[in-house]
């Protein structure tokens, strides 16, 4: 029996010329992706899966990362993804916490130490892959794709999303950004971000069209280009990006009046858009969502009069609350912690009862945001009830950072705090002290929180001779954060 | 915390910010051509939008001045920052 994504491959693949993939110079129908999948499927499960293995996937190139993920779907094999962007020792990590010894690659420079590659090629699907290999389980309730995510302890969380979950939400998704028979979706964001990836799944799902960017070195095509020429309906955009379009003049042209375009966010001002749609002729839409539970808010493409200031309407798929500190709904327009629930969502993540605890309470996911209802309606998001960090839309956690810094044997105590910017959000900076002045130097340490963090590395690293300190013994960041911002 | 700022220490300011922001492309020779006067062109640095993020957090975190990752575009060559850093720093003096 198949999976249900392997299923519904062979659905669409059986539906006349339905196109899966665009990119320039390329139009690929399901039956061609079909194919390569099958062929995918076939190389994988050569190398003989165990039942409930989960298996890596560290593919850069967007068309294999796609197949590779989704013979994997159709195998019943789980799987997450070891992303290129993510420091080595953090790949290492992921894998180890999900017993991952076998990793995907299409590149074998991407191999990672101590780990087996399974390389894949997915531009020659051979005749001989005509039929689906037999899947390891058709179990649709089992994890199909594991994801990682910063967690409180300092360790990235991990979560699961099954087969079910993965095809619930993509159903709505789709549906609710009008996906009818010319919806076709584009990111310009990697495959391998966890968002852009679950938006390429989702599509598949819904038996319509992913746009990708080009396979090989080309010059930079603006949006408005790649709308126009490869018919894209559906774009999503990461905040930054939209701050760069508005700032880049090469290109005036509007977008066609087909495009829906959404951000994503809570720091989507009135004014950035109003400037969208003075420049490029269409709204920007919002939503909001968690990862862990998906999309919880967004605007309804084609409804007009967005209410700006909000994050759309809760969508109609699932149940929101805000709440006080007690669990007790706020009147409309006051201030609490967002809660939600649905019918598919995660129930724990995966060997962490404190996160578990901490999100997941009396049937509810609460994704640690404070919000309120607008009067129209719509969610506002305030921002985050704990410590959390928002660079740029990346989440940083100070304990995160911390943990790395005192991993060090020179540290004596880290302590991370932000910097408010206006533009990027929470700057992280850290504040050392060490057990031996001179025995390590700023540059020393940014090296190694950058190896370890990547992008959810501090900035800058204050080497201190003692770290200020409450009665308690406890840091106080606040004193930290004003030195940076004064220097006293 | 700085927000007098000077041509020369504006130099300095791009070379660190670069350091940060382009390990791999602000290479020995750059850096040695840069350290000895020379303008560089943006486009040869091959900054992607995540550099350019870096390098204006960089910046920022420096001199307190807020260049958006968009502005770079606009900004040819490493002299056109300094200018462009030197111009703020006035401004945000004034306004102080």
């Amino acid at each position: 029996m198949a999976t249900l994504f392997g299923a519904r491959l062979e659905e669409h693949a059986s539906r006349d010329a339905a196109l899966a993939v665009i990119l320039p110079g390329l139009e690929m129908s399901y039956s061609e992706l079909l194919a390569r999948v099958r062929a995918c499927a076939t190389q994988v499960a050569r190398a003989r899966l165990l039942p409930s293995e989960t298996v890596g996937i560290t593919i850069a190139d967007e068309l294999a990362h796609f197949v590779s993920s989704l013979a994997l779907l159709s195998l019943g094999v789980p799987q997450i993804g070891l992303p290129t962007y993510e420091p080595i020792p953090k790949r290492l990590d992921l894998a180890r916490r999900l017993a991952v010894t076998r990793v995907i690659v299409a590149d074998p420079r991407h191999a990672l130490p101590g780990l087996q590659a399974l390389p894949v090629a997915v531009d020659a699907p051979d005749a001989g892959a005509r039929r689906a290999p037999k899947p390891v389980t058709s179990d649709p309730d089992v994890p199909g794709i594991w994801y990682a995510s910063s967690g409180t302890t300092g360790e990235p969380k991990i979560y699961a999303l099954t087969q079910r979950m993965l095809a619930w939400r993509g159903a709505h998704i789709i549906r609710s950004e009008g996906g009818g028979a010319e919806y076709r979706t584009f990111s310009p964001v990697s495959i391998e971000d966890p968002l852009s990836k679950n938006r390429r799944t989702y599509c598949a799902w819904a038996g319509h069209a992913s746009v990708f960017q080009s396979r090989t070195p080309s010059p930079p095509r603006s949006l408005q280009e790649q709308c126009t020429s490869l018919g894209v309906t559906c774009v999503e955009l990461t905040i930054l990006q939209v701050s760069d379009l508005l700032a880049d003049r090469s290109d005036m042209r509007r977008l066609p009046a087909r495009t829906t375009v959404y951000t994503t966010g809570a720091m989507v001002s009135p004014r950035m858009r109003s400037e969208f749609e003075a420049r490029f002729g269409v709204p920007l839409l919002v939503h909001y969502g968690a990862r862990e539970f998906g999309r919880i808010s967004a605007d309804t493409p084609g409804s007009g009069d967005y209410d700006t200031e909000a994050t759309g309407p809760p969508v109609p798929w699932i149940e929101l609350e805000i709440v006080d500190g007690e669990g007790r709904t706020v009147p409309k327009g006051e201030v609490g912690e967002i809660r939600v629930r649905s019918e598919h969502m995660i129930r724990a993540y995966h060997a962490d009862p404190v996160a578990t605890s901490r999100h997941l309470r009396d049937g509810w996911f609460y994704p640690g945001d404070m919000g309120s209802l607008t009067p129209r309606g719509g969610l506002r998001v305030h921002g985050r009830g704990d410590d959390m960090m928002n660079l740029n839309g990346i989440k940083i956690f100070p304990a995160e950072i911390e943990r790395v810094l005192e991993d060090h044997p020179a540290v004596k105590a880290a302590a991370a705090f932000p910097k408010s910017s206006l533009i990027h959000g929470d700057i992280p900076i850290a504040a050392v002290e060490l057990h031996e002045a001179g025995s390590i130097g700023a540059e020393e340490l940014m090296s190694r929180a950058r190896e370890r963090l990547g992008l959810r590395a501090p900035r800058k690293i204050i080497v201190l001779a003692s770290l200020p300190r409450n009665a308690a013994g406890k840091v106080v960041k606040r004193e930290l954060a004003s030195f940076v911002t004064t220097g006293t | 915390m700085e927000r007098a700022i000077r041509a020369p220490r504006a130099r300095d300011v791009v070379f660190e910010a670069l350091k940060t922001a382009a390990p791999q492309t602000f290479d020995d020779e750059l850096r040695r051509a840069f350290l000895a006067g020379t303008s560089l062109k943006l486009a040869e640095l091959d900054m992607d939008s995540l550099a350019k993020m870096e390098f204006c957090i960089a910046v920022e975190l420096a001199t307190g001045i807020t260049l958006l990752p968009s502005q770079l575009s606009e900004l040819a060559s490493t002299d056109a920052i300094e200018r462009r850093l030197c111009e703020a720093a006035v401004s945000l003096k004034a306004e102080e």
